[in-house]
């Protein structure tokens, strides 16, 4: 296991770890205004490493982040469509860890999915 | 035939630049809400519904057609909305968009657009019937999803819950007293609160959402209409509203596509340009009365026996007035020169009828002209009392009822050992009894000890409890007794 990134904000961390054939996104905090261009950087690398290391998956851990504002879901979807537009042979899945106790989580990564349902999961 | 790639491509040129456009627009208007913004945005979603129609891209069509819906649901609010509707809202438009990428026609794929549309439709049925709403500006508390959205209960689950209620309540009568005695009296008092707060709700809480349909709708057909609703605060029962919900819907679609002149149309005629519907409903002793009134141009009679005639519904006989008009509620029977995307085809009002008939209501025609249309909506509405006969368990005070649908007889105690001891069955202390409460229905019958004759009395369900269930906790006048279902008992009894 190899971490590849981290980065941390006000109320916002997040770190990027290699576990052999997936990518685990560790999300914790207030996905706030703060977080907007930390997160859209780190979802670019994400995405870089991903194709890079030929991983197969990657999984969002958003167990410990009770709130994400829209500024900042773009760039999930942006993900989800970089995602999309891989070769087939290169394509990653991508599954998302979600609390059930934040109920904004349950409507949105589900709405989420609804962008590419062949490659998104969502897990709770 | 296949359009020009240029017409197609500058279609989708213009069509990202709106959406850009609404995607900031949005994030503007949620943080401090403007009307040239929101005019903006309108525009923009109704313009790329129209062009998207044109180039035959339909599924920007219809969700364009749906954000609308969404952001009009947004400005009844002024846009003091929860958090998942932003998500929501900016992800559609990035759905849009992703859409307008596309080749048109060509299969979707791993893209869900039903998924998706679906979770606009809960999150605008959320906005609608939330408590509370949320000012722009705490956009802190606003992360962190303080506003209360209530959840849906289902049948099975609030059964499960009066069962457990009924078992609490069991335990305490059962320990008579003492502080533990009270405690679960307390706790079965509190479940039962709850569940009786939870399988009702207010006629405003679900059918004021209709207010931004009606909006959007009117806005599509190029009318304008202004609804208002004058409904009573009582909770009605969530099945009922539910059922009502629907018929409003397909009577308010009806009103506006094919009763609402257009703004010139009514002006010519002396009529405001903005049209007005109104509904309004009243709980009358055991009986829901809802209006749906509209200022538009009535019905078409002529034309609706030329159309009753051409499907052969029109009897030999002369038909009254009142049954012709019933005839709207027939299937297929519009009278509409064109089929719309919103009506037209004839299955608006008979799908009314039907959702109310499941729960046993009716609707009809109360009244139309050139001054406008009123539909008369009837539902039964049961308070939850009912007749029983009432004995005495003979166990810890407590009294037993049966329903009024079984033939109940009393006599004195007999050693015939297929007597059912309901104290016994329910883990009650012993029953001091000398008598026999006799059931029947049809071909079942059944005995149970009890300790006095019976007498009819009124009871009121308290915490109803599914069908297979044998009790469940009722008030008789002031005391809190059972209602067995001897059926049930029986076969927990084994006889």
């Amino acid at each position: 296991m190899q971490e590849l990134m981290q980065v941390a904000g006000d109320e916002f961390s997040g770190s990027v770890r290699d576990e052999g054939e997936k990518l685990v996104v560790d999300l914790r905090g207030n996905a706030d205004m703060h977080a907007i261009d930390p997160l859209e950087h780190m979802l670019e690398r994400v995405h870089a490493d991903a194709v890079r290391l030929g991983s197969k998956e990657i999984v969002m851990d958003m167990r410990e982040l009770e709130f994400m504002n829209s500024s900042c879901f773009k760039s999930f979807v942006t993900l989800v469509h970089s995602a999309q537009e891989l070769e087939e042979e290169k394509r990653y899945k991508i599954r998302l860890l979600s609390n059930p106790d934040y109920h904004w989580q349950k409507r949105s990564l589900n709405a989420l999915r609804c962008f590419a349902v062949d490659l998104v999961t969502v897990e709770s | 035939m296949e359009l020009p790639e240029e017409i197609v491509a500058r279609f989708r040129h213009l069509a990202l630049e709106k959406l850009e456009r609404i995607e900031s627009g949005w994030f503007n208007v949620i943080q401090k809400p403007s009307a040239s913004t929101g005019e903006q945005i309108r525009r923009d979603l109704h313009t790329i519904k129209g062009d998207a129609r044109a180039v035959g891209f339909e599924q920007v069509e219809f969700l364009c057609h749906k954000l609308e819906e969404l952001f009009a649901c947004s400005e009844s609010r002024a846009h003091r909305v929860p958090e998942d509707f932003d998500l929501v809202m900016t992800m559609g438009v990035r759905f849009a968009a992703m859409l307008v990428r596309r080749k048109p026609g060509k299969a979707l794929g791993g893209i869900d657009l039903g998924g998706f549309v679906k979770q606009v439709d809960e999150v605008i049925e959320d906005a609608m019937t939330a408590p509370t709403a949320v000012a722009p500006e705490k956009s802190a508390e606003l992360a962190r999803g303080l506003v209360a959205t209530p959840e849906r209960l289902s049948e099975a689950t609030r059964g499960r819950m009066a069962e457990a209620a009924t078992e609490v309540f069991l335990s305490s009568v059962a320990l008579r007293s003492g502080s533990e005695a009270a405690r679960l009296d307390r706790a079965w008092r509190a479940l039962v609160g709850e569940l009786r707060t939870l399988g009702a709700t207010t006629l405003d809480r679900v059918l004021g959402r209709h207010d931004h349909s009606v909006r959007a709708l009117a806005a599509d057909l190029g009318k304008r209409v202004d609804v208002v609703f004058d409904l009573p605060p009582e909770p009605v029962p969530a099945g009922l509203v539910e059922a009502l919900d629907e018929a409003v819907l397909h009577a308010i679609r009806n009103a506006v596509d094919h009763g609402i002149e257009k703004p010139d149309e009514r002006q010519q005629i002396g009529k405001d340009a903005r049209g007005k519907l109104i509904v309004k409903g009243r709980l009358s002793g055991n009986q829901l009365e809802l209006t749906i009134s509209d200022d538009g141009r009535g019905i078409d009679e002529a034309r609706l026996r030329q159309r009753a005639s051409e499907r052969g519904l029109l009897d030999v006989q002369p038909m009254s007035r009142s049954d012709v008009l019933d005839l709207v509620f027939h299937s297929g029977m519009s009278t509409a020169q064109s089929v719309s995307e919103i009506s037209g085809r004839g299955v608006g009002l008979d799908a009314a009828r039907n959702s109310l008939a499941q729960v046993g209501g009716s609707i009809h025609i109360a009244d139309t002209g050139e001054q406008g249309t009123t539909l008369s909506l009837l539902l039964p509405f049961h308070s939850g009392r009912m007749d029983a006969v009432v004995v005495p368990l003979g166990a810890c005070e407590l009294r037993m009822a049966v329903a009024t649908d079984w033939d109940v007889s009393y006599s004195d105690g007999s050693d015939d050992g297929n007597i059912i001891d309901v104290a016994e069955l329910l883990g009650l202390p012993a029953a001091t009894t000398n008598g026999v409460l006799a059931a029947r229905r049809g071909r079942l019958s059944y005995a149970f000890r009890c300790a006095g004759q019976p007498e009819r009395s009124e009871v009121e369900r308290l915490c109803p409890t599914p069908n297979d269930y044998p009790i469940e906790i009722i008030a008789i006048g002031h005391d809190t007794g059972l209602l067995m279902r001897p059926d049930i008992l029986g076969r927990m009894a084994n006889v």
